[in-house]
């Protein structure tokens, strides 16, 4: 049998994003899963613009599971929102607009928005939004019932490098 | 070589769902884990429920339930991971789909986790509707952790 396992993909973060309401207090975000320690509203002030709602970023494991030194060009991910019983769409969510940026933390507390040389990245930030009101927006009550989250680590092979790859039919023009 | 591969999942469901005979007809999936695929009641497009087959590599009760007690602090089935993407079709290639919402149907047997998977697909203007170009799916159990706040 062949053997299409030709594009190494290494699990680091696989979870449910949800949004906790306490008896008292402010809903806030919880994470259940493998490969973050912990989940914040993104702050506002620059470079983040926080939002009240629907704007997240999950600090990642520092030792394993989720020590990643994540580069940019290695993250791979996806996230689904879960439906709603009470959307107007029958299991539907008005969560239409998901977006990942990987983001750096040098010191407890504050965030860069660029992954630090030889760092990485070790803070994901998720926003999610609403396109009918133009807001990000959590996922609960009739927009949603959670987010999933899965980031895998690509190129996970023993070599880390890009190449052009050339060939008869793709060969430049020679001159 | 660091081992990254610290947040284990296992692939459960993988496969496609097409409408052979067009959008509104029957809907058919071709893959792994799924045993049927069922419009969702009273549903003509765009809500579909893909039942898991009862053994591998379905395994429906793989699919757990939270940890009981109440109150519940996170959502049911906090260990399933599901990906949906959508084929597109005509040039440029489009898929017109606005928003997808996944949802897992409990069984009632205690145990059991949920055996169902229930997807609503909508385009513009949230209405359900069935992608032209059918769409992909992958389903995951997430292995392990716990909470984190």
């Amino acid at each position: 049998m062949s053997d299409y396992a030709a594009a190494p993909a290494q699990p680091i973060v696989q979870g449910l994003i949800t949004i906790v309401t306490p008896q008292t207090g402010l809903p806030f975000p919880a994470f259940s899963g493998t490969g973050v320690s912990s989940i914040v509203r993104t702050p506002p002030g620059s470079p983040f613009s926080g939002n009240a709602a629907g704007d997240y970023l999950l600090m990642l494991d520092e030792g394993l599971p989720g020590d990643v030194a994540l580069d940019l060009i290695f993250g791979r991910s996806f996230l689904t929102v879960r439906g709603s019983f009470t959307n107007v769409v029958h299991f539907g969510t008005s969560i239409d607009q998901k977006s990942i940026s990987y983001v750096a933390s040098t010191a407890p507390g504050v965030f860069v928005a660029s992954p630090v040389p030889g760092i990485g990245s070790n803070v994901v930030r998720v926003v999610l939004t609403a396109s009918s009101t133009g807001l990000a927006t959590d996922p609960v009550g009739s927009d949603g019932n959670g987010c999933e989250i899965v980031i895998w680590r690509g190129n996970a092979g023993p070599d880390s490098y890009s190449t052009n790859l050339t060939g008869p039919l793709f060969a430049p023009v020679m001159i | 070589m660091p081992d990254y591969a610290a947040a284990p999942i296992q692939p459960i469901v993988e496969g496609v769902v097409t409408f052979p005979g067009g959008p509104g007809t029957q809907p058919f999936f071709d893959g792994k884990g799924v045993s049927a695929i069922t419009r969702a009641p009273g549903f003509l497009f765009g809500a579909y429920i893909l039942t898991l087959d009862v053994g591998l590599p379905g395994n429906a009760g793989a699919v757990p339930f939270a940890p009981s007690g109440p109150p519940p602090l996170f959502a049911p089935d906090p260990d399933v991971r599901t990906m949906v993407t959508p084929i597109s079709t005509g040039s440029p290639p489009a898929s017109f789909v606005q928003s997808i919402g996944v949802s897992y149907i409990p069984s009632a047997l205690s145990g059991v986790g949920a055996p169902q998977i229930e997807i609503a697909i909508t385009e513009a203007v949230f209405t359900l509707f069935d992608p032209a170009g059918g769409f992909q799916i992958i389903v995951w159990r997430g292995l392990g952790g716990g909470p984190v706040a």
